[in-house]
């Protein structure tokens, strides 16, 4: 398996000289091409600040990301943007949908930024809206439809332009669960449909449950990993409550 | 109302009133200017230096009064629209207050405070700000009438007094009527008045094209009816042109995205997509203000083009009409016996001549002006050419000052309006006295020939005397220069005589001056240019003011979007441009169908003058680019402002 992104002993610090926070230290995982990884911890375990890195919003204090080969560190300030429009896509807990446009338009405008040719643009968002169950509310609002239907639009955004990697932030975390199962299995049907690669961010056990690797942070260090393999996703779910009541204090959280 | 929770409602009032005033800073200096403007107008017509200019002087104060009272009205529109606007903002913190347990009224007066203290403060500077615009105004009407000009520090109590009455009409009207409502209000309506408006966006979208499609035919129907340039058609225009703009604005929001969705090729190039929502989003809220705003951007633009238009006209009457300090004209051949005695007696004369003009038997010139000038076709003598003697001609250029010019033997000289010399030109050999003569010289000085009984009407032919005295008089002349004082007074009573014909011929001698019309002119001209200009300025002023409240009442929104868009990878450039042409739309949709309206109106007014006043279509594009540079620059001022605090919130 092609390694699609790479943390080298990552080091994230925020504060003045005299009071130094360490949010992320010396973290380093690889995630394969097509993969579904999720990464859990509590509250101010550094797992934003983590994907943010990756995402290319923050910068690292000292180590390496690399995407497909690109050492993110070395991307100048002024190309950020290009990178993060040509190769990643987002999901958030909040959806940020853009409330004046409709589904449709949410999904079309990751195509337009791309420059992809006006005429190309309808038929690509009807293939990926279709295959996200979203196909017959293109033309509604964002106002009128549901928050489990907001969040597949947002996935379709993430994944129209047929980006390399999709970062996702508490995805279900405004959903009920039932449109969060809904959800979930629409985004793990990408991961194997697609071969879409997911580095999903929660701190829900049930959500982590559908990757297939489960990464968990502590304090900012890289704490245990968890492979689900040919596990039922039932007996992934009980393994990774396992580990949180390990990391301790964090239970309550898990569903 | 305990006392505790009265002080710290004061406390919230002062600081909801700092609040406001930064969030709504354009609204905060818009009433400034406002208060200044009121000020700086009222005081002038009431300082003495200018009520002594001229007794014209004493309408201006009754024109300047009723002007403001216009625009109290345009400006309580403005402080009702953004005192709504603004409890619609706030409508969650409001209903707070009330989910808290503070009564109705204390949440009404906490309102009613913060407003009053944000109006006090805008009073007190606008007060300050009014004297030096009042001074600089003072200083442009002296400098128009020609006298010295001195800074005087000072307050003018009516003026003061009258700003405060028609700030208090503009204030305490929106502010009571918002109390009422605040007060009727219940905790789940303010808690939820923000969600109202959703959902109008896509809601009879049928009839709403159907109204564009009405709306757009008023709109060419109005033309047609003001071009007819009637008083009856004129008024229906008007009102067809207020139908056009209410449904245009109401059916655009809806027409546009639908135009739209047929061209998904335009849709989704560049970033077309996402200004296209940002505004028809904006606007489907909006459709009644902006057809009020473009109804104000007309009468505005039509107003400026009324004052570009007048001054122009006073101009150039003064250059045509008159070039003597005293001429008069009289029909057939006359002494002026009548005007004599008055005249020696009260009038100190440099110098002046009695001469005639006279009527030849061809219409060879008049005829080349046939169809290009034709103001005095009613006149029978403008049907023929009007001769004059050379020796007439020398005294009377002598008198003016003009210099010295001679005539060849077997030559003439045309003397003409300068606006005529085209057609001119080439008039060749004429015949005079039963001689044929060659044009010597055409000149074009200011002499008297646009008026009726002056030297001619338009141009004069200058022959020999002996050959003009074959010709009978069609009118005697009196021209003079007199030297000052020379009263308004004076020259009345020099005119008086002319209506006194006892004759029993009801036909009154032309009687002119030049100094004096000058300064009526100058009077006129301030009349009812500064009263136009004052109008126009606060139009402009209360109309950005509201487009920008409503973009800026959003930026929360659009920060989110922006940044959205920055994290979906658009890079700086392309959100600067984003914003850009967000704003070039937003900003152009009220003000360019208004531009491109009121440019048609102007040019079917502006064809209305004949070709003395304007000269032709460079001259009438000219003034029309004049009127539109000035209202262009005025709107600028305000959405530089505007982008400036958007772009430094959405993006900082």
């Amino acid at each position: 398996m092609k390694t699609m992104l790479q943390l080298d002993k990552v080091e994230k610090y925020y504060g003045s000289k005299n009071n130094v926070t360490k949010a992320l230290d010396r973290v380093s995982f690889s995630v394969g091409e097509g993969e579904f990884t999720a990464i859990m911890g509590a509250s101010g375990s550094g797992k934003t600040t983590l994907l943010n890195c990756i995402a290319t919003i923050d910068t690292v204090s000292a180590g390496q990301i690399v995407l497909d080969g690109v050492d993110l560190t070395d991307i100048k300030e002024e190309d950020l943007a290009r990178f993060r429009r040509e190769n990643l896509g987002f999901v958030f807990q909040d959806f940020n949908l853009l409330d004046t446009l409709t589904i449709e338009e949410n999904i079309a405008i990751v195509l337009t930024i791309n420059g992809v040719p006006p005429e190309d643009v309808k038929a690509r968002v009807l293939e990926t809206a279709k295959s996200l169950g979203i196909d017959d509310i293109l033309e509604k609002f964002p106002y009128q439809v549901s928050g489990g239907q907001k969040q597949r639009c947002a996935c379709a955004r993430a994944v129209v332009n047929r980006q390399k990697l999709i970062l996702a932030d508490e995805p279900t975390g405004a959903l009920d669960s039932k449109s969060a199962a809904t959800l979930l299995d629409l985004m793990g049907g990408l991961n194997r449909g697609r071969g879409a690669t997911i580095l999903m961010v929660t701190h829900d056990a049930f959500s982590a449950s559908y990757a297939g690797r489960v990464l968990f942070l502590k304090d900012g260090r890289l704490y245990s990993e968890l492979l689900r393999g040919e596990k039922e996703r039932r007996g992934f779910y009980h393994e990774i409550l396992d580990v949180l009541a390990a990391l301790g204090g964090d239970q309550h959280e898990a569903r | 109302m305990k006392r505790g929770e009265s002080a710290m409602l004061a406390g919230l009032s002062l600081r909801n009133a700092k609040r406001q005033a930064k969030d709504y800073l354009v609204y905060f200096i818009t009433m400034i200017l406002a208060v200044a403007l009121f000020y700086a107008f009222n005081a002038l017509v009431f300082s003495p230096e200018v009520q002594q200019l001229n007794r014209m002087m004493d309408s201006m104060t009754l024109i300047i009064v009723a002007t403001s009272i216009v625009i109290v009205f345009i400006l309580g529109w403005l402080v009702r629209y953004t005192m709504r606007f603004m409890l619609g903002k706030r409508s969650r913190e409001l209903g707070t207050y009330l989910l808290l347990g503070v009564e109705n009224r204390s949440v009404a007066g906490l309102f009613f405070r913060e407003n009053l203290l944000v109006g006090g403060v805008a009073l007190a500077f606008g007060l300050l700000l009014g004297n030096l615009i009042f001074q600089l105004l003072k200083a442009i009407v002296m400098w128009l009438f020609g006298t010295s000009y001195r800074f005087g520090f000072g307050f003018s109590l009516r003026a003061i007094l009258l700003t405060l009455l028609y700030y208090a009409l503009i204030y305490l009207f929106a502010l009571l009527r918002s109390r009422k409502s605040i007060a009727r209000m219940k905790i789940h309506d303010l808690l939820y008045l923000e969600r109202q408006n959703e959902g109008e966006l896509v809601t009879r979208q049928k009839s709403r094209r159907r109204l564009f499609a009405v709306s757009c035919v008023c709109g060419v129907l109005a033309f047609v009816l003001i071009a007819l340039r009637t008083a009856a058609t004129g008024f229906a225009g008007a009102v067809l042109l207020i139908v056009f703009f209410y449904g245009f604005y109401t059916s655009f929001s809806s027409a546009v995205p639908t135009w739209y969705d047929k061209r998904p090729r335009r849709k989704y190039r560049g970033n077309t997509l996402f200004v296209l929502r940002s505004l028809t989003s904006k606007l489907a809220s909006m459709g009644i203000t902006m057809a009020t705003l473009a109804l104000l951007f007309t009468i505005t633009l039509v107003s400026i083009g009324f004052g570009v238009f007048f001054s122009n006209q006073f101009s150039r009457w003064e250059e045509l009409n008159t070039s003597f300090d005293l001429y008069i004209g009289a029909e057939g051949e006359s002494d002026f016996s009548r005007y004599r005695p008055y005249v020696e007696e009260n009038l100190d004369i440099a110098d002046s001549l009695r001469y005639d003009v006279y009527l030849s038997d061809t219409d060879q010139v008049t005829q080349l002006l046939r169809g290009h000038y034709d103001r005095m076709d009613w006149e029978e003598y403008a049907q023929r050419d009007c001769l004059m003697r050379f020796s007439d001609y020398v005294a009377l250029r002598q008198m003016l000052g003009y210099e010295p010019v001679t005539l060849p033997e077997g030559g003439y000289i045309l003397h003409c309006l300068p606006f005529l010399q085209r057609w001119l030109e080439n008039v060749g050999d004429i015949r005079a006295g039963g001689q044929t003569l060659r044009p010597a010289q055409i000149r074009n000085e200011s002499f008297t020939q646009y008026q009726w009984q002056g030297n001619g009407t338009g141009f004069i032919l200058v022959v020999p005397d002996e050959l003009a005295e074959g010709y009978p008089v069609e009118h005697s002349a009196f021209a003079a220069m007199v030297n000052p004082p020379f009263t308004i007074e004076q020259f009345r009573a020099v005119r008086d005589l002319s209506y006194s014909h006892d004759d029993g011929n009801d036909e009154w001698d032309q009687v002119s001056s030049l100094p004096l019309i000058k300064e009526e002119n100058v009077a006129l001209y301030t009349m009812i240019v500064f009263p136009l200009f004052y109008l126009a300025l606060i139009m402009i002023m209360v109309s950005a003011t509201i487009l920008t409240i409503q973009l800026l009442s959003e930026l929360t929104a659009y920060r989110h979007r922006y940044r959205l868009l920055g994290t979906l990878g658009v890079d700086e450039k392309g959100i600067t441009n984003t914003i850009r042409k967000q704003f070039f739309v937003y900003f152009s949709l009220p003000a360019a169908p208004p531009v491109v309206i009121s440019s048609l109106i102007l040019v079917i007014l502006g064809l209305a003058f004949d070709s003395g006043i304007v000269t032709g279509w460079p001259h009438l594009l000219g003034m029309i680019g004049i009127v539109l540079a000035v209202f262009l620059f005025l709107y600028f001022v305000y959405i530089l402002a505007a982008y400036n605090s958007f772009k430094r919130n959405v993006t900082g």
